[in-house]
């Protein structure tokens, strides 16, 4: 089924190439993208993050600070933010697992991560730009990956999307997934069975924290414009949480049947909705997750491939 | 301080985190500007009224939301109070539109001095509101039946459960005690603070970062917490920009988290 809807997508700017259309589907598979490289650390083991707009924040402004001020080609700026959020996924994840962090601890240890960037970005006010953030200059460069139309993004998004499925897919049924099943389910068990929890916990934060940085980088190259608030702030933090939740963090598919849903939904009502009743779709998207927590804990996925089903 | 004890209660009694406790502080702030905008009443005598609603509303929520996840999984218990905080938002978005509402009280900025140190009134009268119930809360839990039976069910709510406590009942109340508290103190700040539907999220992580920086469950630890957070917020705010300050807070309690993960006053879990 998911080979039929890639296919479809890929054909999709033939049918039609309305720039609103194309919009939704793009940021539909960027969210799908930044759910499922969130589900390998959280989903699959359970260090549930609601910080991991953070290494999207550092992937976006080390792309686009490079580019603002050096004039670098975006590419350099999507290998340093890379090494960055590396860096910061070390430094952060070593002592906080080594230490123990667990549950609610480690969530709010992500939170205040989110939250010390933002104001650390918005604090650099000459460099950064502060809360106005950054507008890049746009010069009509493909060299630069910047295009009129929105095809090529389309494109990119697609292909970093499937790679990630494919990614997801391996990590499933790899030795190195059952580790983080393992993990997920009761880690003293685990480490009782010579999983060495360390180890595996470190590896899945800093494979997600790098996929997540690519997907700031799309970000930025994308709308050319980022703000503290937009790419680091709790918002996306908690969309991309939640989405994945919705979707079911512990299928390979899940996060992204989430973002599917749960992308054109919101853009839809907020369409129809919008202007007179401003609010009301992440009301209902509030009701919708508060539905999803009490009958459905699994998310989609574990309703629609129940052989899939892991969750305890 | 009030936001983070009652947060505290909730964690201990239930071992739930209330990821939405800054939105009823929110509504804590719009239930007192409304009693004020339609009648006049002062924030401060509106407390009674905000309390009652916010504690009605924390034990309807606990017997229909919070007490079906009680015993699920970690992830279920995050999607519900998201889940919550995006519905709280958005309903006081639509009831109270986004504008920043504040209540302007001459009278309560008045300097009052001692020596040559000027304080405004207002500001004297919420910390004293906050003592008092930081105390008030104090000997509930330590002197009372209630506060024994709430203590035995976070304690051990099985063995709670065979000398006949009522654990539902007990955690449906300290769940209602809780957002009552967070309403308290959206109240009581109201004349110094604005008022809009996104305050609850900025409260909210300052309520957590300090619970979890003294220690969850532990209730000195919310008051040590508090303290070390404000110091470092204020020391620095005043030397650098308030950005850094709070950069710095941030990093201050990142940083002591990962060396004593339990929280300064925590126990420490298994």
């Amino acid at each position: 089924m998911i080979l039929t809807i890639i296919l479809f997508l890929a054909v999709f700017p033939l049918i039609t190439q309305q720039p609103y259309v194309l919009h939704v589907l793009i940021i539909s598979m960027l969210l799908a993208y930044l759910c499922t490289a969130w589900s390998f650390v959280s989903g699959y083991s359970r260090q549930v993050s609601l910080g991991h707009s953070s290494f999207v924040g550092l992937g976006a402004y080390a792309t686009a600070l490079l580019y603002y001020h050096f004039d670098l080609n975006p590419l350099i700026g999507l290998l340093t933010g890379i090494a960055l959020v590396s860096a910061v996924s070390i430094v952060i994840s070593v002592p906080s697992f080594r230490f123990g962090l667990r549950g609610p601890y480690y969530t709010f240890s992500t939170l205040a991560l989110a939250e010390f960037f933002t104001y650390l970005f918005i604090g650099f006010r000459d460099f950064t730009g502060g809360e106005l953030g950054l507008a890049l200059p746009f010069k009509n460069d493909p060299f630069y990956l910047q295009f009129q139309s929105k095809i090529p993004y389309f494109y990119i998004i697609l292909f970093l999307w499937i790679m990630i499925l494919i990614v997801a897919k391996k990590i499933q049924n790899s030795r190195f997934g059952y580790y983080l099943f393992a993990i997920r389910n009761d880690e003293a068990a685990a480490e009782a069975c010579g999983i060495d929890v360390f180890r595996i916990k470190i590896l899945a934060s800093l494979l997600s924290a790098i996929l997540t940085s690519i997907g700031g980088f799309f970000y930025a190259i994308y709308y050319m414009y980022v703000t503290p608030e937009s790419v680091f702030g709790l918002a996306l933090s908690f969309q991309i949480a939640t989405t994945s939740l919705i979707g079911g963090a512990t299928s390979w598919i899940g996060p992204s049947l989430g973002a599917m849903v749960a992308v054109p939904f919101l853009e839809i009502t907020r369409v129809t909705l919008g202007g007179k009743f401003i609010g009301f779709p992440l009301l209902f998207y509030g009701i919708v997750l508060l539905i999803f927590g009490r009958y459905v804990p699994g998310g989609i996925s574990s309703k629609a491939f129940k052989d899939k089903e892991r969750v305890r | 301080m009030t936001i983070s004890i009652g947060l505290n209660l909730i964690y201990g009694v239930m071992k739930i985190v209330n990821y939405a406790q800054g939105e009823f502080f929110m509504i804590g702030m719009y239930v007192a500007y409304w009693l004020f905008y339609l009648f006049g009443i002062n924030p401060f005598l509106s407390i009674p009224i905000a309390v009652t609603v916010l504690f009605l509303l924390g034990t309807t929520l606990f017997n229909y939301i919070c007490y079906p996840i009680l015993r699920k999984p970690y992830e279920t218990q995050i999607m519900t109070f998201v889940g919550l905080i995006y519905i709280l938002q958005n309903l006081a978005l639509i009831l109270w539109t986004a504008d920043y509402k504040t209540v302007n009280i001459p009278e309560l900025s008045y300097p009052m001095v001692i020596g040559n140190i000027y304080i405004p009134q207002g500001r004297l009268i919420i910390l004293t509101i906050a003592i008092l119930v930081s105390i008030f809360i104090y000997i509930l839990l330590t002197r009372s039946n209630i506060g024994l039976f709430i203590r035995a069910s976070s304690q051990n709510p099985q063995g709670a459960e065979i000398v006949g406590v009522n654990t539902k009942k007990v955690r449906a109340l300290s769940m209602g005690i809780g957002i009552a508290l967070a309403g308290l103190g959206g109240c009581i700040v109201l004349p110094i603070y604005y008022c809009y539907p996104y305050v609850g999220i900025r409260m909210g992580i300052m309520a957590f970062i300090i619970i979890t920086l003294g220690g969850l469950g532990s209730f000195y630890g919310a008051i040590i917490g508090s303290l070390v957070i404000g110091l470092v917020e204020s020391v620095v705010g005043s030397i650098y920009s308030s950005e850094f300050a709070i950069t710095i807070a941030l990093l201050v309690y990142v940083i002591i988290l990962i060396l004593r993960p339990q929280g300064l006053l925590g126990t420490k879990a298994r």
